[in-house]
Formats: C-alpha cells, structure tokens, sequence
C-alpha cells in the first residue's frame, strides 16, 4: 500500500467523521429545554423535592386570569391544600413530559349566593357589600358550580383561598407567572392558584440540561483534516508530476555539483565514493615496543 | 464505503441524542426556618392589625377591626369605643405599635399563636405584651388581647424567629407546675385573695394586688348598702396558649373572665360616667361588671428555684349589666 492510497483511505475516514460532526451538530438536543404540562385544576402544587431538582431555572405557570404564586412550609401546603383541588407535579417522565397527579377535594363556596340582588340596608346586605374585597363573591372552582349572585354592579369574582398568613413569598401575574427557582427558599413548598377559582391551563419548566456534544467539534476538525489531506492524495494521482519532477532533480544535482561523469580511476573522488577513508594500520605481533605509525602522506578525505 | 458512510450517520444520530436523562426527584431538602411565621410575615401580620386599629379608632367603629383584630380584643376595644362616644375625656387606650421583640410559634397545627412586646410606651407606662392567634390554616391571624407588662417583670428569653417557640400542651410535664396546675392555682388565688395558700407559690404582682384592694373597698361598701360583692373568677382554658420559653420554661397566655357583681338593698345604684355607656338595660339594686382580663404568666424551668409569677396583667371592662 502506497502512501498516496493510505492518505485517501484516511481521508474518506474524514470526510465520513466530518459529516458525522456536521450531522450530530444539527441534530443535537438544545442544552436549555422547556417542559410543558397541561392542567386541570385551579392549584397546582410543587413541592421542595421538585423545587430541588437540579438545573431548573423558572416555573411559569399559564391561566387565564390573575395568577398567585405562593411559597409555604410544606406542613401549612398541605393543610392549606385539603380543601383544594389541585395538580401536584412529581417531577420528570421525561424532558417533553411532567409526572402529575390530581387531588380532588370537594369543597364549598366560601359564600352562599344571596337571595337578595339590591344592596339594601339589612344586615347581611351591609356585611356583604362590607367584605366585597375580602372574597365574599366568591365561586366555586369550575363552571359546574352554581351561578353566582345577581348584582347590580359588575364585579371580577375572586375565589376564597382563605388568608395569607401562611404564605412566606408571593408573586403576582396576570394570565401568566414566572417564579425564578433561586428565590425559592429550599425546603419550601410553591402553590399557584388562580385568583377566580378557574383552572389553570399549563406549568412550564425551563431547565438548563447536560448535553454530551463536547466531541462533535474536535471530530469535525480532525475529519475536516483528513479530508483534505484525502483530497490532496487523490488529486495528486490524476495529475502527471513526472517533468515537474525530473526538472526539480536535475536542478538538485546542479545544486550538489555532482559531475555526470563517473570518477577516474584511483582519484581521491574514486576512494571516497568507494568509503575507503580510514587509514590502513599495520600490526607487528613480535614487535610489542613500538606504536603503530600512521602515514600523515595518506589521504584522509576532503574535497576533490 | 457506502456502509461506511451509513454506519457513520447512524453513529452521529445515536451520539447526538445523548443528552442527560431528566433528573430525578430525590429526598427533599429540609427548610433551615421551622417558625411558622418568618420575620417579615409577623411584621407584615402586625403592620395590619395597628393599620385596621388605627382605622377603626378613628372612626370609633368596631366593624372595622376585622379581620385583625377578634375575639376579646375586640370586645374590649368595643367598649372603649363606646366609652368615647359618650365622655369626651375618654379615649381609647392608646396601644404602642412599634415592637421590641416578637415571638412565633413552630407549630404545625392549630390553633398557632403569636406574641410581641412592645417598645414602651411614652405615657410613662410599661411595654404591651399583644397575642394574636390563627385558629386554622384558613383563618387570619387575630389579635386576641393585650395587657401591660407588670413593673419590674421581665419576660423570659424566647426563642427566636428562625426556630420559633414550640407550643406546649396545658398539661405539659417538662416544668414544674405544669402550666394547667400554674394557671388554676394563680385563679384560685385571686378568688380566695391575698390570704390564700397559693399566694406564697407565686411572684407578688400588682395586678392581683390592685384586685384585692378594690375587692376589699367594694366589699366595704357594699356592706354598708347592706349589700354584697362578688368576684367571680374563670380561666378560659379553651383559649389558653402556652409557648416554650428559650431556658425550658412555659409562658403561659391566659385569658381570664372575672364577673364582679355589687348589690344593695335600700338604696339606689349609680354608675361613673366612665362605666355609664356599657350598662345595658336599667340600673337597679344589683350590677354586674363583666372583665375579659389577660394574664401572662411565666413558668420558670425547672431547677431554677424562681416562683411562677406574672410577667403581664390587664383588667378590661367589657360590660355592665343590672339584674
């Protein structure tokens, strides 16, 4: 196998670990992911097992009216969330898919519709005109509940979650709430609730994910390499170097001052092509006094 | 080749997909706060009650103390309204809102209890122990009471924000008297009187002290109207808070219901202008004056060799009714 195959086969190496750096680079799983999950319910609960899961940057939690977002000791969550329906997420299936389960609590409205629609001076009428802001119109939970009160003025219902005491960080947002997950103390629980009592329509996780394609860039390089020294090789057998390649030693031997000539018989030139350059020594075994003697007259080397 | 190139493809389409599996849930962290409340949220839950006080003091309208403001502290915050609509010197007491400590529970139950301590006042007169309590995870926390702090008590050491106090149970074993036996041997006291034999297992306090002389000046006088007095002493156990202290000794919180009665016979009853607005119905030979009192009373830990005592007492007029 001559050199120039061995570069070609590497090179067709390359050219196939070049594509296959150029194909896994467009096909290769984005590092920040976002895991969507529809709900059902008017609450959905992440506890601070999920809340821990590493890489998870924000939770977005998406509704159609205004949205709050608590965080809790996981004991207050839990009483607070016996009397609510809710979604509680478990963590990941996979990255396109939350693990969930429902809790489904039967409650009662916080406030019965009231038989009267004027605002007269009686008591009850006062107490509710009184405690409008503090959830008094309430509704149940979903449009199977009973049709609120009538009443003369048009007023946004709100849902009666009880107090707030219990809720250590809250945030606010209409249709739609983003909660950073490094503002959520660890251990805490997080619930989001829709302001009406109205569903809520889906969580998102947006997480940040290891992705394994720190090989795709050096094999591009080296396949890019080995393609192009393939490249070269092949090119290399079409085209004919022959004359190119006499000129170029031609001007070598010109360079060494070479003579075409071959050397005359007993030259030094004719000794030294032939490799006799040492000196020829003489033993005597009987004479062990003297040194053997070295002829300075004799050639040693150098130029012709 | 061409396999070459196919095992290649099918090589970058396996290595490419080789993100890391979601990860998994696992033990869940613990919290480093175990109060129920942390700081902000017991400020905000005080910045609330004086905003709704303040509020209803202004308009001298009762209603408005709700949702904050509950149970005995609204009666007697009632009464002092009513008070002030009739005696114009008569305004309601004027309660301290910036606090020097506050104290939460850790409980994971209800009903949860809060406590704070008031900066002291400018009136010359000592600092407010206020108790607000949560009757369930629904309910608004709710002041409950108030009283001042006797002169010369000292609460004892709390536990802080971050761990919060534990609440015992009546019964508790861990200090000696138990916070039940405390509380009903101090009531009994303050019915029997300063001769008691329970008076030598507490402190000496002003506020039993200041009970006794005016039970003895009534008694006095209404004997001379041919009449009699009557004190009538309860605990309300059901509303009785007792809050681990940061040595190992209880604070208990008590609400005490005391109904002093006064008759005569053969003479006619008048009312102060202070306590003519609360009467309710016609004045005639007997009258009775119903308190709903908070008494604070520490329980010292045990080995200490110190008395229970009362560190906060307060006597609060609710209503006067003729029988």
């Amino acid at each position: 196998m001559t050199l120039r195959t061995t570069a070609i086969i590497a090179g067709v190496l390359g050219l196939v670990m070049f594509l296959t750096g150029v194909i896994a680079s467009a096909v290769r799983d984005e590092r920040e992911v976002v895991t969507q999950q529809s709900l059902d319910t008017p609450v959905v609960v992440l506890g601070p097992e999920v809340l821990a899961l590493p890489g998870i940057e924000r939770i977005a939690i998406n509704g159609s009216g205004a949205l709050d977002a608590n965080t809790a000791r996981p004991v207050d969550a839990e009483a607070w969330l016996k009397r609510h329906s809710a979604t509680h997420v478990l963590g990941y299936v996979d990255w396109d898919e939350l693990a969930t389960r429902t809790g489904t609590r039967i409650t009662t409205p916080s406030v019965s519709p009231s038989p009267s629609p004027s605002p007269s001076a009686d008591a009850e009428a006062a107490d509710a005109a009184t405690a409008d802001d503090a959830a008094a119109t309430a509704s149940t939970d979903d449009a199977a509940s009973p049709s609120p009160a009538p009443s003369a003025e048009t007023v946004e219902e709100t849902y009666d979650y009880g107090s707030n005491d219990l809720w250590r960080h809250s945030w606010r947002g209409e249709s739609r709430v983003v909660v950073t997950g490094s503002t959520i103390a660890a251990g805490e629980t997080l619930v989001v609730f829709d302001e009406t009592g109205d569903n809520l329509e889906s969580v998102e996780f947006y997480a940040v994910r290891d992705v394994n394609d720190e090989w795709i860039s050096p094999m591009m390089w080296v396949g890019g390499a080995l393609a192009l020294l393939g490249v070269v090789a092949a090119l290399s057998g079409l085209i004919d170097i022959r004359p190119v390649q006499a000129r170029i030693e031609t001007w070598q031997r010109k360079r060494s001052g070479v003579a075409a000539t071959p050397p005359r018989p007993g030259s030094r030139r004719e000794r030294r092509l032939a490799g006799s350059t040492l000196p020829e020594v003489l033993l005597d075994d009987t004479d062990t006094g003297t040194l053997p003697t070295v002829d300075p007259t004799r050639p040693t080397g150098g130029d012709v | 080749m061409k396999r070459v190139m196919i095992a290649g493809l099918a090589a970058a389409l396996v290595l490419a997909g080789c993100a890391a599996d979601p990860p998994q849930v696992e033990t869940a962290p613990t919290a480093a706060a175990r109060a129920a409340l942390d700081e902000s949220m017991a400020s905000a839950i005080v910045e609330e009650t004086f905003a709704a006080l303040g509020k209803a003091d202004r308009a001298g309208d009762a209603s408005l103390l709700a949702p904050r403001i509950g149970g005995d502290a609204a009666l007697v915050r009632t009464a002092e309204y009513k008070v002030a609509a009739a005696v114009a010197d008569e305004a309601p007491q004027l309660l301290p809102s910036s606090m020097q400590r506050i104290y939460v529970s850790n409980a994971t139950s209800w009903p949860r209890v809060l406590a704070a301590v008031s900066a002291a006042p400018e009136d010359n007169l000592t600092p407010v122990i206020y108790v607000w309590v949560q009757d369930d995870v629904s309910s608004p926390y709710e002041l409950r009471g108030w009283a001042h702090m006797i002169p010369g008590a000292t609460v004892p050491a709390m536990p802080g924000d971050v761990d919060g106090a534990t609440q015992l149970p009546l019964g508790e074993s861990g200090v000696d008297p138990s916070p039940r036996a405390a509380l009903e041997g101090y009531i009994e006291y303050l019915r029997q009187g300063p001769e008691s034999e329970h008076a030598a297992s507490y402190e000496p306090d002003t506020y039993a002290q200041q009970l006794f002389t005016a039970r003895e000046s009534l008694s006095a006088a209404a004997s001379q109207a041919g009449g009699a007095y009557v004190d009538t002493v309860q605990p309300d156990l059901a509303n009785t808070f007792v809050l681990s202290t940061g040595d190992g000794g209880a604070l208990v919180i008590a609400p005490v219901l005391i109904s002093s009665s006064f008759s005569v016979s053969g003479a006619t009853l008048t009312l102060s202008a202070h306590d003519a607005p609360l009467l309710d119905g016609s004045l005639s030979t007997k009258v009775t004056y119903a308190y709903r009192d908070l008494v604070v009373l520490s329980v010292p830990a045990p080995g200490k060799g110190q008395l229970p005592g009362v560190v906060a007492a307060e006597h609060h007029l609710v209503s006067v009714k003729p029988e």
